[in-house]
């Protein structure tokens, strides 16, 4: 409750200052009084910027040297082998197919939910969603030996195939978000095409803005579709990563025929995702100086989330490892062990410590939950959740039922710097996003003050013991 | 169908372990026949060799006590192939006679097959095949070479079973049993490789799969392998 | 029809309801063309834009020949080790595709090894030498084939004139007739010293056999028949002269009968391949085999099991022998010293006795080992104490393959002269190392000429640096090699020969039943390089040298020589050509009770299936006639020879210690085992990938030399498998790759043997590159030895 009272104070006082200059409203230019802090990433760009985005074009770059050098020479650049046919891309998939989650699942949860203090933070959630899967897409693509024959996915797909049920489901999930995104970004744009004068830019936004002037019909319209969208998104979004699980147990492999991966991989998918996002905000915040609406309090609220997923995330693991520990198929077992103590625990124990035993001693307390607190836990749980990925798919198959010569396993140059690259050039994406569009909603933050304040007050009355006559009254 | 009309052989194999010493004629056999590129000291420190058909060592217990069995293993053509499956262009396929193909010029190089196969007998190309110099003189001309980056396996030589219908066909005649067998079960020493189809009852793997000395690998998964094993011994 | 045809041909039908589409109900006409069209789709889809089978830029592998040509098959015979196995090659459009195992042929019956799968690389392998060199300013220089047969002849000639013919000597690797060529060679020049030159008693017996049966052909090991194999040393089933020979006998063996399924014990210091197939696998201490073969006979003779009738009847010297058994190898001394436990001995040596036919297996089988020659005749003597020397299911005599002899010539003065000198080694069956022993200053005179004929001495057979060193104080060294091997690396004239499929060649040998075959090797096709028939440039020498030698050697065709010798085969009327397994019992049985009378026809027919089959054979094994299989003075089986050999090698189990005796000398605590791998160990093999990627497949650390260890020894050393480590012995380091192997014997180290040849472009890191390496770190005991590789201790440290 007392969150509740907080985030409708923060509206109250952000709104009092801004309150009359919005009355106004619509088209021509709209006050934007202090969320004019929000544009001024997009509208003023420093060198920092350019010596940024330069570093990480440059990281991109040898990340497409690095690709280059696969596609003319094959697979064998990279440090796969027989049994170890999937290695560090099929990881990065599942990984950043998971982070993707940061954004419209949360994002559309907390709408639905109705929680106000989503609001500064819905849209740099779901640019993460949109841009990370396009690398989860692009991992599959640069695993595959024959990437010119793509095409033969659709030529003769078959639907018998898990993979081709990642491919239906994430198509789904990359559309669906990205009309997700784009929706709640048309006021925006509005605003922009509003804050620019004529020009390449200016016919940028005219173009985007469909128009919108912010009717009340517009309006009306526009919430429609985005509440429609968050509720068709959100089934997509436990089904990719559900699927995207489903490749690994639909197989008979040892410690990935389990009929808990699809759960588990969503629950850890949502895991990665907010860590993510605490990650993206917390840059956003200090970079932009926009710490007055990314506030402690998001990433207090956030913290929680994680602790929560941190949890149940734990409970899975917890559930899978026991079940195969009782179950002591010994050709479960030797990936177990492999796990527990052998080549691979030290992948495996750095991923409960960063995943489950740091993020509960750090978020259990609502002092550490602070922004250093949250930030500091998220970088262990994007990287623990890397590892996970990373100790699913490597370990079962380096023990494969039948007993190959185990040659190890560890990823060539060209696979590091192609992982590096798929980062930097999110990175870069994520960057140049916020320098076209704002990153924080600023219709949706007006829309905050103007009327939500209203609602969540009339809505906590409504929860209160109040005037109604008592129904049915007892006699 | 008509009434007639006989049904496709089921193509088997009985490997019989009281024959077999171990020499390996069958694996390189299997790679000459089939065009498989040497492999070389880096290829093969890397696990990169391709051997369709392999020699798995299994050791049991503790010196002096250890017990060394040595498998041929091919691929083991199941009747239930968790590899077709998750194809996800129907690159790997079981036709009629049971034997599990490749589509060499389908396959997308996903390599989803290799990782389902409990039995790893699928293959990757991750470079091109090359053949020192004069040695490329030697292909096979009934093989097709592999390019990289897509996926083989053992085809139970199927360019033999080819060659043989068309010669029955040409003479107006059925495939004689015993007229159409794989490399490594033609040039086993032992003759330890039986070779046929496994429904006809007068031939020789249809007794010898049914021994109360068969079994076959990793039977509890219900692949329903069409390689025999008779264990040694009497 | 092509794509492109194809969706033309769709097109009308996609666009005709274009047309008519105005229409907004959907009748049953409307469904006519719709379903069409929605099929079309996508068969347009996948017709038009379907990604080319192979593009281009990915076909930069192999151009594949085109299937269209005639195919054709020839038979010949394998030269990749004395095996003798004949295959059939197929030839498309003058190139040999593959080859096949000849079905007709006794020896293999349609099987090959992975070294004879590989024959036809061994033609196009790129380490082939091209033409013939001589050594100019230190390196060698392509010449043509005057300008070395001069520079060799010339030599020759030259010792020839100065009284010292003897000092050439001629290390053999051939068998049949192009042995006899080099015989009539040295005959006629003058010298004693041919030399036997392969790892194998192929041709010749091993000095065990030698001694106690008096006989000059190797023996056949009747495994096929044989209801208990003992086997002690080195892997019978992988190493032996013949593999596959062995191989189809061992399966017979198994389960070739209804009952009787054949019991197989294996004495090995490491889990082989051969010891993982055996019933009983009995470690033991390597170089002790002989101790436990005596050992086993202690038992057998107090226990009273041995074949009486045999003894009294064929054996020669025999209570002397049993004498010194049973004084001085009490199973318990025996235990002590191979660490075999007493029990064991006791009830394997029952087994032996009381399971017959029964046969032991020592390195005079196996082929290259490490056994002395004591040893193998203390092995050899087990068959003889159980009756199975030239019995069904023991060690048979093999008639020799009735070819006629080169006609024989008269030498000159200088040519008597020089064979009256005393031979290198006194003309031993293992000949280089007699000739290692004989450089080291054992000779009497220095040989000046070495002639390297179809045998790499200085390859793994000669003990690496050793070996080296000592040849290269011969002034002058010939090979005939055809690839770059040791020897011809070192040498001052190559001749290269052809490979073994571009040449004539007689492949005499004989079936594990004792059956003499002559094998025939036709050129499958004509040679690819600037090569010639060792036996034709042998010829050609002669004609250099002149005098009695060109006499000697008058002809210019190899093939005349040999239809001339396969004469006598044709004259002898016995046998016949290859036939279909399913004849053999039919034709076995009609000629023992004289019903058939082989009919080989014309010579003319003769030859032409001697050449479309592959070969000839004769099925029958006498086994009345006793005088082939023991040719001793005596008439009767020595064990006169082995007991004397006993009293002074092996003096007292129990007290003193077996020459060169398992004990540790100080700072190496660790006996080497050195071991072959399949029959890839040997001086004709030329490198080959494919024959590489199967060597060792069960240790898992192929393509590079390891050191098996056992985990205690591992343990101690502190190293895991796969860790890099020095073997270091007294005589010299190698560097190789930990294998912690389960089966190994604690207290030894064991080795591979790679194959021989050379170390060339195409297998670089190959094991057999080490084997030279090998061998420099082990010694030799006693240039009496049979193996060069004896009695070696090693310290292993982490590299």
């Amino acid at each position: 409750m007392s969150s509740a009272a907080e985030a409708l104070n923060v509206g109250l006082a952000a709104g009092g200052a801004a309150g009359t200059a919005s009355e106004n409203g619509g088209h021509p230019p709209a006050a934007l009084g202090a969320d004019a802090v929000l544009l001024r990433p997009i509208l003023h760009t420093t060198w920092r910027f350019w010596v940024a985005g330069g570093v990480l074009a440059c990281v991109s770059l040898w990340g497409v040297v690095a690709y280059l050098t696969q596609f003319r020479w094959g697979l064998g650049v990279t440090g796969l082998n027989r049994p170890v046919y999937w290695g560090i891309y099929i990881t990065n998939f599942v990984f950043f197919i998971g982070i993707s989650h940061a954004g419209t699942l949360i994002s559309a949860i907390l709408r639905i939910a109705q929680a106000e203090w989503r609001r500064a933070i819905t849209r740099s959630a779901e640019v993460i969603t949109v841009m990370v899967i396009l690398f989860g897409v692009g991992s599959i693509l640069i695993d595959m030996g024959r990437p010119d024959r793509m095409m033969n996915i659709f030529y003769y797909g078959r639907f018998q195939s898990p993979l081709l049920w990642d491919v239906t489901s994430v198509t789904c999930y990359l559309t669906g978000s990205t009309l997700y995104l784009f929706l709640p970004l048309i006021p925006d744009i509005a605003i922009l095409r509003d804050h620019t004068t004529p020009g390449l830019r200016h016919t940028f936004y005219r173009f985007l803005a469909l128009g919108w002037t912010g009717t009340k019909r517009q309006h009306r319209i526009l919430e429609g579709m985005i509440s429609v969208m968050a509720i068709i998104v959100i089934p997509i979004a436990v089904s990719v990563h559900t699927v995207v699980s489903f490749v690994f147990a639909m197989t008979i492999q040892p410690m990935w025929h389990s009929a808990i991966f699809g759960p588990y991989f969503v629950v850890g998918a949502i895991f990665s995702g907010i860590a993510a996002l605490i990650l993206a905000m917390a840059l956003i915040r200090s970079i932009y100086g926009l710490q007055n609406y990314l506030k402690p309090i998001h990433f207090n609220y956030l913290g929680m989330l994680l602790l929560v997923m941190s949890l149940l995330w734990f409970y899975f693991t917890f559930a899978e490892y026991l079940t195969t520990f009782y179950g002591s198929d010994p050709v479960h077992m030797t990936v177990w062990w492999a796990k527990i103590r052998g080549p691979f625990a030290p992948a495996f124990w750095t991923m409960v410590s960063v995943c489950f035993v740091i993020p509960v001693a750090v978020l259990s307390s609502r002092k550490r939950r602070s922004v250093k607190g949250t930030v500091i836990v998220s970088m262990g749980v994007v990287l623990g959740m890397w590892l996970e990925r990373w100790t699913i798919v490597v370990p079962s198959l380096s023990n494969p039922r039948l007993p190959v010569t185990d040659f190890g396993y560890f990823p060539s140059w060209v696979e590091w710097s192609i992982f590096l690259a798929c980062a930097a050039t999110f990175t870069l994406f994520y960057m140049t996003f916020t320098k076209l569009f704002p990153i924080v909603s600023i219709w949706e933050i007006q829309e905050g003050r103007e009327h939500a304040v209203r609602e969540v007050s009339e809505r906590v009355k409504s929860y209160l013991p109040g005037d109604e006559p008592e129904v049915g009254g007892a006699s | 169908m008509t009434e007639s009309a006989k049904p496709a052989p089921r193509w088997g194999m009985v490997v019989d372990l009281d024959r077999c010493t171990g020499c390996q004629a069958c694996t390189t056999a299997c790679q000459i026949e089939n065009n498989v590129a040497p492999s070389s000291a880096e290829t093969a420190d890397k696990g990169r060799s391709i051997r369709w058909m392999d020699q798995l060592p299994y050791m049991e217990g503790e010196y002096p006590n250890v017990k060394m069995r040595l498998l041929p293993r091919p691929c083991m053509h199941c009747d239930h192939p968790p590899c077709i499956k998750v194809c996800p262009v129907g690159a790997t396929t079981k036709g009629a006679d049971g034997i599990v193909a490749q589509i060499y010029s389908r396959c997308i190089g996903c390599r989803y097959c290799t990782t389902a196969c409990p039995y790893t007998v699928r293959y990757f190309n991750w470079y091109e095949p090359t053949w020192p110099d004069d040695l490329a003189q030697t292909l096979n001309p009934d093989v097709f070479v592999r390019p990289r980056g897509i996926v083989e396996k053992c085809t139970l030589c199927h360019h033999r079973l080819q060659n043989a219908k068309d010669k029955a066909a040409a003479e107006r005649r059925d495939l004689a049993p015993g007229e159409y067998s794989p490399a490594c079960a033609d040039i086993c020493p032992t003759q330890a490789i039986a070779f046929g189809d496994l429904d006809d009852p007068h031939g020789e793997v249809f007794s010898q799969s049914r021994s109360p000395r068969v079994f076959r690998l990793l039977e509890d998964l219900g692949t329903e392998p069409k390689v025999f094993y008779l264990r040694e011994g009497e | 029809m092509s794509p492109k045809n194809r969706s033309k041909s769709l097109r009308p039908s996609t666009k005709t309801p274009k047309s008519t589409s105005d229409s907004v109900k959907l009748g049953r006409r409307d469904l006519f063309w719709m379903v069409p069209t929605a099929a079309a789709v996508p068969a347009l889809l996948s017709s038009c834009s379907r990604p080319d089978p192979l593009p281009p830029h990915w076909a930069s592998g192999p151009k594949l020949p085109s299937k269209a040509g005639k195919e054709t098959w020839v038979s010949s015979v394998c030269g990749g080790c004395p095996g003798g196995c004949g295959l059939r090659a197929r030839i498309v459009e003058g190139r040999i595709v593959g080859v096949a195992g000849n079905p007709l042929h006794p020896i293999n019956r349609g099987a090959l090894c992975p070294l004879g799968v590989s024959a036809p690389h061994v033609v196009y392998h790129p380490d082939r030498i091209r033409g013939p060199l001589v050594r100019r300013g230190g390196e060698l220089k392509a010449a043509t084939w005057d300008e070395a047969l001069a520079e060799v002849s010339g030599r020759m000639k030259d010792l020839r004139s100065r009284n010292l013919a003897h000092t050439v000597a001629l290390v053999d690797g051939n068998r049949g007739l192009a042995r006899e060529v080099a015989a009539a060679f040295l005959a006629a020049f003058g010298s004693p010293n041919h030399i036997h030159g392969r790892p194998w008693n192929d041709s010749v017996p091993g000095e065990a056999l030698k001694t106690l049966q008096g006989v000059t052909l190797p023996a056949a090991y009747d495994l096929e028949n044989a209801r208990y194999i003992m086997a002690f040393g080195s892997g019978w089933l992988e190493g032996s002269s013949s593999p596959v020979a062995t191989a189809r006998a061992y399966a017979l063996a198994r389960r070739g009968r209804k009952t009787d399924r054949a019991h197989v014990v294996h004495f090995e210091a490491r889990l082989s391949v051969s010891a993982a197939h055996a019933d009983e696998w009995v470690p033991l201490m390597p170089g002790t085999e002989g101790v436990l073969a005596l050992g086993l006979m202690h038992m057998i003779l107090r226990e009273g099991l041995e074949d009486r009738d045999f003894i009294d009847r064929w054996g020669n010297g025999f209570e002397f022998l049993r004498a010194i058994v049973l004084r001085d190898y009490h199973p318990d001394a025996v235990s002590e010293r191979t660490g075999v436990p007493t029990a064991t001995i006791i009830r394997l040596a029952r087994q032996f006795a009381s399971k017959r036919p029964a046969v032991a297996l020592g390195d005079e089988h196996n082929g290259p080992g490490a056994q002395t020659v004591e040893a193998r005749m203390a092995i050899h003597a087990l068959n003889a104490l159980v009756g199975s020397v030239n019995a069904p299911g023991g060690v048979l005599s093999p008639p020799q393959v009735p070819t006629d002899p080169l006609p024989t010539t008269e030498t000159d003065d200088t040519g008597k002269k020089g064979l009256a000198m005393a031979p290198v080694g006194g003309g031993r069956s293992d000949g280089v190392t007699e000739l290692l022993a004989w450089q080291e200053g054992g000779g009497s005179y220095p040989v000046n000429l070495l002639l390297a004929y179809g045998s790499d001495p200085m390859g793994v057979l000669g003990g690496g640096e050793r070996v080296r060193t000592a040849l290269r104080r011969v002034p002058f060294l010939v090979s005939f090699s055809s690839f770059l091997d040791d020897t011809a690396k070192q040498a001052d004239v190559v001749l290269p020969d052809h490979t073994y499929l571009e040449k004539w060649q007689d492949d005499p040998s004989f079936t594990t039943r004792g059956f003499p075959v002559l094998g025939i090797r036709q050129p499958i096709l004509k040679p690819r390089f600037d090569t010639r028939h060792s036996a034709e440039v042998l010829a050609e020498l002669a004609r250099g040298v002149g005098g009695p030698t060109a006499a000697a050697l008058p002809w210019k065709d190899f093939k005349e020589v040999l239809q001339t010798s396969v004469k006598g085969v044709h004259r002898s009327a016995r046998g016949s050509l290859f036939d279909v397994v399913e004849a053999e019992p039919w034709v076995e049985t009609m000629e023992r009770s004289g019903w058939r009378a082989s009919n080989l026809g014309s010579f003319d027919e003769f030859w032409a299936g001697l050449v479309a089959r592959g070969g000839w054979w004769d099925p029958i094994y006498d086994f009345g006639e006793r005088t082939r299989a023991l040719r001793t003075p005596s008439g009767r089986f020595e064990f006169g020879p082995l007991a004397k050999a006993v009293e002074k090698a092996f003096p007292g189990a129990g007290t003193g210690t077996e020459r060169g005796a398992p004990s540790a000398p100080s700072g190496f605590p660790l006996r080497l085992h050195l071991y072959p791998l399949l029959a890839a160990f040997g001086d004709s093999s030329a490198p080959l990938p494919w024959v590489q990627d199967v060597l060792g497949r069960e240790m898992e650390l192929q393509w590079g030399l390891w050191v098996e260890l056992a985990p205690p020894d591992a343990r101690t050393l502190g190293v895991t498998t796969g860790a890099k480590v020095q073997v270091e012995s007294a005589e010299g380091t190698v560097e190789a790759r930990a294998k912690v192997y389960e089966g190994a014997r604690p207290g030894v180290a064991s080795m591979p043997l790679g194959p021989g040849g050379a170390a060339g472009e195409v297998c670089k890191r190959a094991m057999l590159q080490q084997a030279s390496a090998l061998a420099a770190i082990s010694r030799t005991r006693n240039a009496m030895d049979g193996a060069v590789w004896g009695d070696t201790w090693v310290r292993i440290r982490k590299a």
